[in-house]
């Protein structure tokens, strides 16, 4: 006891200092070398997974899609101040809308709008309107320019359009008489097309009706009388030139621009 | 790190640190400049202490060679960003520490033991004396409890307690030097230390006469 208390005291930082000893020796060096470079190399060939190579990735194309969302962003913006949305199923509609008289409905849903749409009071049309027309109402509102799709095209007051109206006025101001008949032309094409129907069919109903064999015998008849008069020929160098004329892939080209059906003639330019 | 503490860094630092500081320095730029060779000087250098912290912090060889190994290699790749802000000592040491923490927390549950042997220096053998007079196979077979006894009270305290001990006891660091490769403040450095010796001085008052 006595030998203990004449020793040195050792304290808890001369045992922790011990453990500066525990060393490895110089074969472990050795080993820890080789597999160090190993690692390394694996390290080197070793594709990093992608959430550490995501903030080098984002720092170096972050332009790219903040790009494409300022597009997207906008995109819906102007398309969402742009376009209006229709009223939903159900709900009020306001009086100065434009009325659609349009095909008949088959949706029982689709048909209560309709329904609900001309039920509501209009003014009277300037002439008397088919089935299956459309008619627009007499006074349209301000905003029905915004209200069309930008896919529809829109009336633009152009130099034509103001003469045109000038004329009119002028007509109508000084010669009244003359501008019925457009007018009558313009709002009752139908009432016009069934009274020379009408017409027709009664001028075919005075027509008696031939028996096949009377039929044939006066066909033949009609043949026999027949006058062969030749069409006078062309002189040569005209007939050439036709010829030559025809043979022309411009003209052909030009003939085939231009079609008439009916009473239709259309051009293509 | 902003100037202020580099500035007081640089007094706390001494004359040594402060040129050992330079020239590891002069080698991070070779590197840097693709001088891949140049590192292995780094490792040669500090691979020993660096081992010695992170197997005081494991108490088991193998693993502390893995994680000396993982430390080096993540300090390669990152050498680009070392900018100087700290000596690059105290940079290696941050990633080897940072990196054991992780090991250890991943692995809480199992501690095994994979103990070097304890070498009798000039350096310790005045406290080897102190502790035993025995001789011979005796004097091995104690040495060997004592280190075992030594190991177990480490792997008592918690994680942060332990590394602490270990930066300032075992490897020497300064308080400023462990609170920058913990991200703490000295006053916290100084409180865990003082707790962990405690804590030790109670687990080992067998050894301490």
């Amino acid at each position: 006891m006595q030998n203990n208390e004449q020793r040195p005291r050792v304290t808890v930082e001369d045992l922790l200092r011990l453990k500066r000893a525990e060393r490895p020796s110089a074969e472990f060096w050795t080993g820890f070398e080789r597999e160090l470079r190993q690692k390394q190399l694996a390290a080197l060939l070793e594709k990093r997974p992608w959430w550490q190579e995501l903030p080098r990735w984002a720092a170096r194309h972050a332009y790219l899609p903040m790009g494409a969302a300022a597009a997207v962003a906008f995109a819906f913006v102007t398309l969402r101040n742009g376009t209006v949305v229709p009223p939903a199923i159900g709900e009020a509609v306001p009086a100065e809308y434009p009325r659609v008289a349009a095909e008949p409905v088959s949706s029982p849903v689709a048909a209560e709008v309709v329904a609900a749409v001309v039920e509501t009071p209009l003014p009277e049309p300037a002439a008397p309107v088919e089935k299956n027309e459309v008619a627009m109402a007499a006074t349209v509102p301000g905003n029905v320019g915004e209200m069309i799709p930008w896919s529809a095209p829109r009336t633009v007051d152009t130099p034509s359009s103001r003469s045109i109206a000038e004329t009119l006025a002028h007509l109508e101001q000084t010669e009244p008489e003359l501008l019925e008949p457009i007018r009558t032309n313009r709002l009752a094409t139908a009432p016009r097309m069934v009274a020379v129907a009408e017409r027709a069919a009664v001028e075919l109903a005075s027509v008696s009706v031939d028996s096949t064999a009377r039929r044939s015998n006066r066909l033949l008849v009609g043949y026999e009388q027949r006058e062969f008069a030749p069409e006078p020929a062309a002189p040569d160098p005209v007939r050439e030139r036709i010829a030559r004329r025809l043979g022309d892939p411009d003209l052909l080209d030009q003939v085939r621009r231009v079609d008439v059906r009916g009473d239709r003639l259309s051009l293509k330019l | 790190m902003n100037l202020s503490k580099v500035f007081s860094k640089t007094l706390v630092a001494s004359p040594e640190r402060q040129q050992e500081a330079d020239s590891d320095f002069a080698v991070v730029r070779q590197v840097q400049a693709g001088d891949v060779a140049a590192f292995d000087r780094l490792i040669l250098k500090y691979r020993e202490r660096v081992f010695g912290v992170v197997y005081n912090l494991t108490a088991n060889r193998e693993d502390a060679a893995d994680l000396t190994q993982e430390a080096f290699i993540k300090a390669f790749q990152s050498i680009n960003r070392f900018q100087g802000q700290s000596s690059f000592f105290t940079w290696l040491y941050k990633i080897a520490v940072n990196n054991a923490l992780t090991h250890l927390r991943r692995n809480r549950l199992r501690t095994f033991f994979s103990l070097e042997k304890l070498q009798e220096e000039p350096t310790n053998a005045e406290v080897i004396a102190q502790l035993t007079d025995k001789a011979g196979a005796d004097r091995e077979t104690y040495l060997r409890e004592l280190q075992e006894k030594l190991n177990e009270a480490m792997q008592k305290l918690s994680i942060k307690h332990r590394t602490v001990i270990t930066l300032f006891e075992i490897d020497g660091l300064s308080h400023s030097e462990i609170a920058e490769v913990m991200d703490c403040s000295e006053g916290t450095v100084r409180s865990r230390l003082h707790y962990a010796k405690q804590f030790l001085q109670g687990e080992l008052s067998r050894y301490l006469r």
